[in-house]
Order: C-alpha cells, then structure tokens, then sequence
C-alpha cells in the first residue's frame, strides 16, 4: 500500500519516477543493504541483532582489496573475505552462545574490533584494487540488469527458501519466538544461534565484496553506517525485534520502500539530510504502527494488508 | 499397541535425588501402567516434580533405575525419554508463541519432504497439516482448525489443549503432566482433564500432578502419595478428601503404607 502511494505521489512530482531506467537506479541503489538486510532477517527472526554486519562490509572489503594489492589470484581474494566474514560469525558466535553476552552489546564491540582492524590492514589508506575480473563482478550489467542486483536476489531467495520452506527455517522462528519451547522440543538453541551469526558473517563479506568491486578500490570505511539503516528496513517490513515474527517477503518491501523514498526525494532535489529525516519518520511510524495494529488486530507490521495472502504461514 | 490395561510400562526403583543439603527423593519406588491415570499427589517440596522430571530425562538420579516395557534405561536428556514415547506437559507451555498449531505439534519432529526435497531440509507441510488436522479431530478439541492462526493468539485453554494434543500424538507409552490445569479455568480445566481420560483409554500411561484433589479423585485410576521425598502411600480404592489430606500433611503418620 505504502509502495503504491508513494508511487503515485512521486510520478505526479517527477515524470521521471515511473520509467524504466529509474526502477534500475533503485535497485542498484539498495543491492547491497538488501543482501545484508535479508540474512539480517534470520537473524531479527531468531531473536538475535547483528550490528557488526557494516564493519564486516569493510573488513572483508578490505581483505580482498589487501590479498589482490599483493597480485593473489581473484577467487582467492573472495574466499579470504568470504573467510574473514564466518569468522566474524564465529566469533560473534563464541561471545553469544558460550559467554551469554546479549547479541546487541556483543556485535556493538565486535564492530569496533573489525573496523579497528580494517583500518589497521592499509594504515587507514584505501587500496586501489588492480585486478579487472573482480571489479567486473560488480560494475555493468547483464541482461540489462546491474549486476549487484543478480547478488542481491540470489541472496533474497536463498534465505526466503530456507526460512519457508525448511525445517532450519522453523527452528529459527521457534527460537526466536520461544527458546525455552524449542530447548524442550529437542531443538538446539546454541546450534540455531551460531548458524545464524556464522550465515550473517558470510553474507556480509559477500556484501564486502560486492561493495569493493562496485568501487573499484576497498575503502577501511567502507559500508559504515549502514547497520542501522540495514536493520531499519528489516524491522519497516514488518520483523519483530522480539524475534519469533518476520517474513524475506516483508523485508524486500522494506528495502524497496526506503529505495524508492531516498530515489524520490533525490529526483524532488532534496538535499541528503531530509532522506536521513523522512527515513526516521518511516521506521518510527512503522512501528508504531505495529504496536497499536499488534495490540488490536493481531497486525505485524505497515505492510500487513499488502502481505495477508503471503505471510508465511 | 500391543501393551494390556494395567500392565507396567514405566518402572522408577530406588530413585533418589539430592540438591546440595536438600533430599529432593528418597528411595522411590513407582510403577506406572498402561491405561491408567496414576496421580502424584503431595505438598511442595514432596518430590513430585523431581520423581516425574526423572522419569522424562530432565534430571538425572542420583541412584536408583528405570525401566521402560521392562528395560532399564538411561534416561540422559528430556529427548531420550521422547524417543522411548514418553511425552511430558508442563504449566507453563513449551509452545512457540508465533508459530501455528500444525507448526507447534511437530516442533522439533518435523516431516520433511520424500527425496531431494528432504535431503536439504525441505518441509512436507502438507503432510503435517493433514496429520495436525486428524489428531485435533481425534481428540475433539476445541482449536481453530486453520492454520497460519498463531498459538499467542488463542485462549490460555486453547493453547494448554494444543500441549496436550501435542503430548498425545507423540505419546506411545506414557505422557506426564504437570499441573496442566494450573493456569486455566474451571470448563478449560475440566476439557483438559477429559483429554487426559481420553489418552488413557487409547492405552498410554498418564501420570498427573494436581494439587486440586477433586480432579485427582474424579480422574485417577491410583494415587501415589508423596511426602518430604518419599512415598507414604499408594491408593487404588477408597480415594476420599479426608484420607488424602491427611496422608499430604502427615497428621497420622502411622497408617500410611497401606
């Protein structure tokens, strides 16, 4: 519904909103939050928050830009941020399961480390990267599609199917929903809660990679501030921070809906600040929205009407 | 089921149970038959929780066996005991708030789908929907019968019956419940206690604590007493208020192992 509206709004303001090149722009514009955002999903589902996903953007962003300044094959650039992300999960992991620190404090601390780190790897410079395969991976498009949007459905997809239509899908929604039901039911909470981190890590050093080879060189800083934003268009789609409740289908609205607003407000000539405004003013009437719609209609989110044939069941 | 009404299923022998300075248990012996409602009864603090967690593989004996269709056992985790068909209810629900009715009763034993579906994990939802829908029918309870309704939505009786519904579809040899009338009302409860009947009859062994003694001597087939950790007495006939009250409390103590 949201969606529709601002649609029309925006065509009315700019004929340039409804054309074909535009919706591209969009999507290219939210490919790498939303491969972030969709393995963030999971982890909201499951009860757990992942705020060190951006400082994983850079660190592994900046592995790979390191191991290809030193002439390493391209695949083996990619497998070492790819590496540099699990272990972040694992590490994440470690401090959750086996210390029982609250996943928002144990991944604010993370971050710093990883952000640390990343600026460590160059002295706090950024790294050219020389080799035209990897930046190929991200630059242009095929089929007329950018190809970090190919990235971001593949990722979009991936998680969708695993949370509907499998059976690690269900345990993530009953640990988040009740750990103490799904530890009786036989279902292994510390499992659950490591897969989660460990597929949050992965899927972040894949954001890295896409990112730096979008850029064509890897910045320490890459991606910062983008956790927040990222989270923003999961819980705006209707997740619960609680955990337990969520939906791939609902998050995919909201990145595309933050899209759309920040391309609208561009192609209006607003200034960056007011998209940094209207952003707040949409996370915080969505959920809102979700409090008062969740106390009286059972609701879950803006996009409840939009989702009632979808949601999973 | 091949097992006769009144056979033993689940045998306790010598069960004891320390917690630092505290005997939790001491030296129980208990039989559980098929069929039967055998109920716990005792104050707090008499062992009742403790005998029945042992029995479910939540705590572990510090002496003492267990024997299940007359094999001893080692009951190490909650899921050991699941394996051997023993199916435990709690007060508080061990149901997922968000999820469905069909979602809760396969929580954790999900079907997945036959071939490469099942090979990556994939869930045969239509398979456990059409199983959901046959044991809610069997058992007549009162639940919304669509799906994608989630368990928080539902009346605390509601939910207790889809615990129920649960234990029994997974219960082959015995299903423990624990106080499952404790947070409901008076028709809730008396649903939930007619369930308990019902799985008895189809020859499973319930084992029910309650502290509302007249559900005990409406339902229970045998009365185990327990007191300070050990059992004062086991009743098949002549269930009264009085005789409960006073075998509980311990006024005369003397004429308790009958």
């Amino acid at each position: 519904m949201a969606i529709v509206a601002i649609g029309i709004a925006m065509t009315m303001v700019s004929p340039f909103f409804f054309q074909a090149g535009n919706f591209l722009n969009v999507a290219r514009a939210v490919a790498i939050t939303g491969i972030v955002a969709a393995v963030s999903t999971p982890m909201l589902i499951s009860g757990n928050v992942d705020l060190s996903v951006a400082a994983t953007m850079g660190l592994s962003g900046m592995t790979a830009g390191a191991l290809l300044v030193q002439e390493l094959p391209v695949p083996v650039a990619i497998l070492g941020a790819l590496v540099v992300g699990l272990l972040m999960g694992f590490v994440n992991g470690v401090i959750v399961v086996k210390f029982r620190v609250n996943s928002l404090i144990a991944t604010i601390g993370t971050a710093f480390i990883a952000r640390g780190v990343a600026f460590v790897i160059n002295s706090g410079r950024s790294v050219f990267i020389p080799a035209e395969s990897y930046v190929n991976l991200g630059q242009g498009s095929a089929l007329g599609i950018p190809k970090p949007v190919f990235y971001t459905v593949v990722a979009f997809a991936v998680i969708g199917f695993v949370m509907r239509y499998t059976k690690v899908g269900a345990h993530i929604y009953a640990v988040g929903s009740s750990p103490e039901a799904a530890r009786r039911a036989g279902i292994s909470v510390p499992k659950i809660t490591w897969g989660v981190f460990l597929a949050s890590g992965f899927f972040s050093a894949l954001a890295g990679v896409v990112l730096t080879s979008q850029a064509g060189s890897a910045f320490p800083y890459g991606g910062q501030g983008r956790e927040l934003e990222i989270i923003a268009a999961v819980i705006v789609g209707g997740t619960a921070l609680t955990g337990g409740r969520g939906s791939i289908t609902g998050t995919i609205l909201g990145v595309v809906l933050l899209g759309i607003i920040a391309n609208s407000l561009n192609l209006m000539g607003l200034p960056a600040p007011y998209q940094d405004i209207s952003r707040g003013l949409l996370l915080v009437a969505a959920v809102a929205t979700d409090q008062i719609s969740g106390r009286t209609l059972g609701g879950r989110g803006v996009f409840r009407g939009l989702r009632a044939g979808t949601e999973e069941a | 089921m091949s097992v006769d009404r009144g056979q033993v299923v689940i045998e306790g022998i010598g069960l004891s149970k320390s917690y630092g300075p505290i005997t939790a248990l001491d030296n129980v012996d208990i039989e559980i038959r098929a069929g039967e409602i055998t109920a716990l009864v005792g104050d707090n603090g008499a062992g009742k929780s403790t005998l029945i967690k042992i029995l479910a593989g939540a705590v572990t004996p510090d002496a003492g066996e267990i024997r299940i269709n007359g094999e001893t056992v080692v009951l190490r985790t909650p899921a050991d005991a699941r394996d051997l068909g023993i199916e435990t209810i709690f007060q508080d629900l061990a149901l997922a708030p968000d999820r469905d009715v069909v979602t809760n009763l396969f929580l954790g034993r999900e079907v997945l789908r036959k071939g490469l579906g099942g090979k990556i994990g994939m869930l045969d939802r239509r398979a456990m929907e059409a199983q959901a829908l046959t044991q809610i029918d069997a058992l007549g309870v009162n639940i919304p019968r669509s799906t994608g309704v989630s368990i928080g939505e539902m009346s605390g009786g509601q939910q207790q019956s889809v615990a129920v519904a649960r234990g029994a579809f997974w219960a082959k040899t015995g299903m423990f419940m624990d106080e499952p009338t404790a947070a409901l009302g008076v028709r809730e409860s008396s649903r939930v206690l007619q369930l308990a009947r019902q799985i008895a009859g189809s020859g499973v062994a319930v084992v029910l604590i309650s502290h509302i003694l007249p559900h005990v001597m409406e339902l229970a087939d045998r009365v185990v007493v327990l007191r300070h950790g050990q059992k004062v007495a086991e009743l098949t006939e002549d269930i009264s208020m009085d005789r409960l009250v006073t075998l509980i409390v311990g006024v005369d103590a003397n004429d308790a192992a009958t």
